[in-house]
């Protein structure tokens, strides 16, 4: 599997321009319930709320830049599903950018009022599972492990690679708040294995009572239950509710809100792929139609080309252009032909490498005769439940026999039985 | 739906695997040829048309959604490769016929046949037709080429001789495939090519390399116990394309590291028996074809014991 981290991996990050028309939907990750609090022409400052969280872990939406609300519309997100979209036409005065900022001190700052910056923040916390019936604050007291995670197997996702390298310092001081809202007995950093080897010689100073892993890029290594189980945090049911698994882009958020008191309003965007003419990373803000941050980061090359949020894996195709940069955006990939590599269903030779490549031992061609003859028993007798969902069989398969796909239908058809 | 995961894959294509194989095979089919007359070309020609006719037939029937792969090329080539050179027009087209129409449509039941459908073809063939199959034939060294003797008496000359070895006349020929003047299968005598192809096909992985070692190493020990003549018996007959090809073939063989072990040892193993003691052609396709019986055995006996449960909730 090429890893293609070559072509971003090296740029710092940049930063780009601020859109004209920022495009800025009402819920931005799965799950969330959110209402509007502003109206049609009314004027919004820079980081003014524009809509609140219904639910008490739902977040409150910020102004990403300052003007005036032009209309509201219904906008389809990465993936197809539609919601509620501002959009805000840059105008006015910056309230914060570009003046300088003030840091907040947070050591002797209590944890309730450390919570309502983070509250107050709307941030995106790109986490393990969590129990759907408690909040994060609701974690703090039942938290065996915190579990910083800053490995990204996919191909192209260099954004922890980034973050690791080029605000090292402020990594470190996030998981020191986290570990001071958390109370975690162990605290478990997952680092990425391309960093410069003085790197962790620089790092572990500033941490205490944090273990340091080493890990392979080899996707999906990063998937929540292989990666506990590969640094050595046992499994048990109820996990939801004493591990915590955060990325390096979510402890940095949490920084950001806590001591600069800045909502979430710009996020760093791997923009890589061979489509287009610079990939890198670039700070941009929320709301930055795909169509902008593409032109802004030099470009696309002539041709037809995939377009994807996220990784290759679990990434999700958009239909247009038009679609706006979210809180949860790690990565947009142009990928040309040779890169996506489509072809037409084959029949199975039985050659084996899905077998070969499934990290939980299951026999993906087995599993896929046995729902081709429609036997769902023999399926689950196979472990099919067992399946974690990451593609790889379906990647490797030569004959494109959508196989994780096919599992994923008769999990839930099995659920609804 | 929508949309499908994931959205990129790797660059080997089931289309890519076979024409990869095609065409490293080809240069046996030209070398054939060149030793033994054009004739060989219509019996590839017939056996690989008649493999893609009984499939595109298979698939009509069946009204199959996925593509067709260009498998059926192959199988039919390899088919053609275990016939003599002299082997009548209808030798391909009932071989294919049968490894096609029923080892796969039958056995295979919708999906890969647990049957090598090439050997179940052969071996239809070998015994319906046994006189039609050449024997083996010891080396006597009695038509030597040319090219041999020059070439032998070169490498003695110039090579061995730093060794203080002799090789002995007639083994040159056997490598270049001319060393069967009468009857000869048509992979033997392309045997050059041959090797070629493998080493081409092993360098993209595109067959486990478990297979072959074993394969020649459980061949090799015991014949040379038995004080048989090495580099002749592997040299001739279709041992090399069972090696390689039929026993690695991926719709016929066990899944598993270990299985694959177990598998081409097995078969090594049998070829040294049906070689030493079996019938007078070559036999070393049936002890692929009995190992062939084991492989859903052999699968279940080696498959991971206990699933990695990663699942949180």
């Amino acid at each position: 599997m090429d890893s293609f981290r070559s072509l971003t991996g090296a740029r710092p990050i940049q930063d780009l321009f601020l859109p004209s028309l920022a495009v800025v939907p009402l819920v931005q990750y799965p799950g969330a319930r959110a209402e509007w609090v502003v109206e049609t022409g009314q004027t919004v400052a820079e980081d003014q709320i524009l809509a609140q969280g219904l639910g008490p872990g739902d977040l409150p939406v910020h102004s990403p830049i300052p003007g005036r609300i032009v209309e509201f519309r219904e906008i389809a997100l990465p993936g197809g599903p539609v919601c509620s979209a501002a959009l805000v036409r840059l105008e006015g005065e910056f309230r914060r950018t570009g003046r300088p900022s003030f840091k907040k001190d947070w050591a002797m700052a209590g944890e309730p009022e450390l919570w309502e910056r983070i509250r107050n923040a709307g941030i995106y916390l790109s986490s393990s599972p969590l129990d759907p019936r408690r909040t994060l604050e609701q974690l703090a007291s039942t938290l065996d492990a915190l579990v910083i995670n800053a490995l990204q197997p996919e191909p192209y996702l260099t954004l922890s690679h980034h973050l690791q390298t080029e605000r090292a310092g402020d990594l470190a001081e996030g998981i020191r708040i986290l570990q001071k809202l958390f109370r975690p007995r162990k605290t478990e950093f997952v680092s990425d294995p391309e960093v410069p080897e003085d790197w962790a010689r620089t790092f572990s100073p500033l941490l205490t009572g944090v273990t340091l892993h080493a890990l392979e890029f080899k996707y999906p290594q990063a998937q929540e239950g292989l990666l506990l189980q590969t640094i050595g945090v046992k499994i048990t049911p109820g996990m939801g509710n004493r591990v915590l698994i955060l990325d390096a882009a979510s402890v940095l958020a949490v920084r950001d809100a806590v001591i600069e008191a800045k909502p979430q309003v710009e996020v760093t965007v791997v923009v890589s792929g061979h489509g287009v003419t610079n990939p890198g990373a670039y700070r941009v803000r929320i709301g930055t139609p795909l169509f902008q941050l593409l032109r802004d980061a030099g470009g696309v090359t002539p041709g037809d080309h995939k377009i994807l949020v996220g990784g290759p894996f679990q990434g999700k195709s958009v239909d247009h252009l038009s679609t706006p940069v979210l809180k949860s955006t790690q990565a947009v990939l142009v990928l040309d032909k040779d890169e996506v590599n489509q072809a037409v269903q084959r029949p199975c030779i039985r050659c084996g490498l899905c077998v070969e490549s499934c990290p939980v031992g299951l026999e993906p061609l087995t599993l896929h005769k046995a729902l081709v003859q429609g036997n769902i028993g023999l399926a689950q007798d196979e472990g099919l439940a067992f399946c974690i969902e990451c593609g790889i069989c379906s990647f490797v398969c030569p004959s494109r026999v959508p196989l994780m796909a096919e599992f994923q239908d008769a999990k839930e058809a099995s659920r609804g039985l | 739906m929508g949309f499908r995961l994931p959205q990129t894959f790797d660059r080997v294509t089931t289309l890519r695997f076979h024409l990869s194989f095609l065409l490293a095979l080809s240069p046996v089919v030209i070398l054939s040829a060149v030793n033994h007359g054009w004739p060989i070309l219509v019996t590839v020609a017939l056996s690989m048309a008649s493999a893609w006719a009984c499939d595109e037939l298979l698939r009509r029937v069946r009204r199959s959604p996925e593509a067709p792969d260009w498998g059926a090329l192959l199988w039919g080539l390899l088919l053609a490769l275990m016939l003599p050179a002299q082997a009548p027009f209808y030798f391909p087209v009932i071989g294919s016929a049968f490894a096609i129409l029923v080892v796969k449509g039958v056995f295979g039941g919708g999906g890969t046949p647990w049957i090598n459908p090439v050997l179940a073809g052969w071996a239809f063939l070998q015994a319906g037709w046994p006189s039609a199959f050449p024997a083996m034939e010891p080396l006597t060294g009695d038509h030597r080429t040319a090219f041999d003797l020059q070439a032998t008496d070169w490498l003695n000359a110039n090579v061995f001789s730093w060794v203080s070895v002799q090789l002995p006349g007639g083994y040159l020929d056997l490598f270049v495939g001319l060393g069967h003047p009468g009857t000869a299968l048509i992979v033997e005598s392309g045997t050059l090519a041959l090797l070629a192809a493998t080493v081409y096909l092993l360098a993209k992985g595109y067959f486990p390399w478990e297979v072959p070692t074993f394969f020649f190493l459980t061949f090799c020990i015991p014949l040379v116990f038995a004080g048989g003549n090495l580099l002749h018996q592997v040299f001739s007959g279709a041992l090399l394309l069972n090696l390689f090809f039929l026993a690695s073939d991926p719709s016929s063989r066990p899944l598993s590291r270990g299985g694959l072990i177990l598998f081409a040892s097995g078969a090594g193993l049998f070829s040294f028996l049906v070689r030493t003691w079996g019938v007078s052609s070559d036999g070393v396709g049936y002890a692929v074809l009995l190992m062939n019986l084991f492989v859903p055995w052999i699968d279940r006996r080696f498959r991971r014991k206990s699933l990695n449960d990663f699942r949180l909730a």
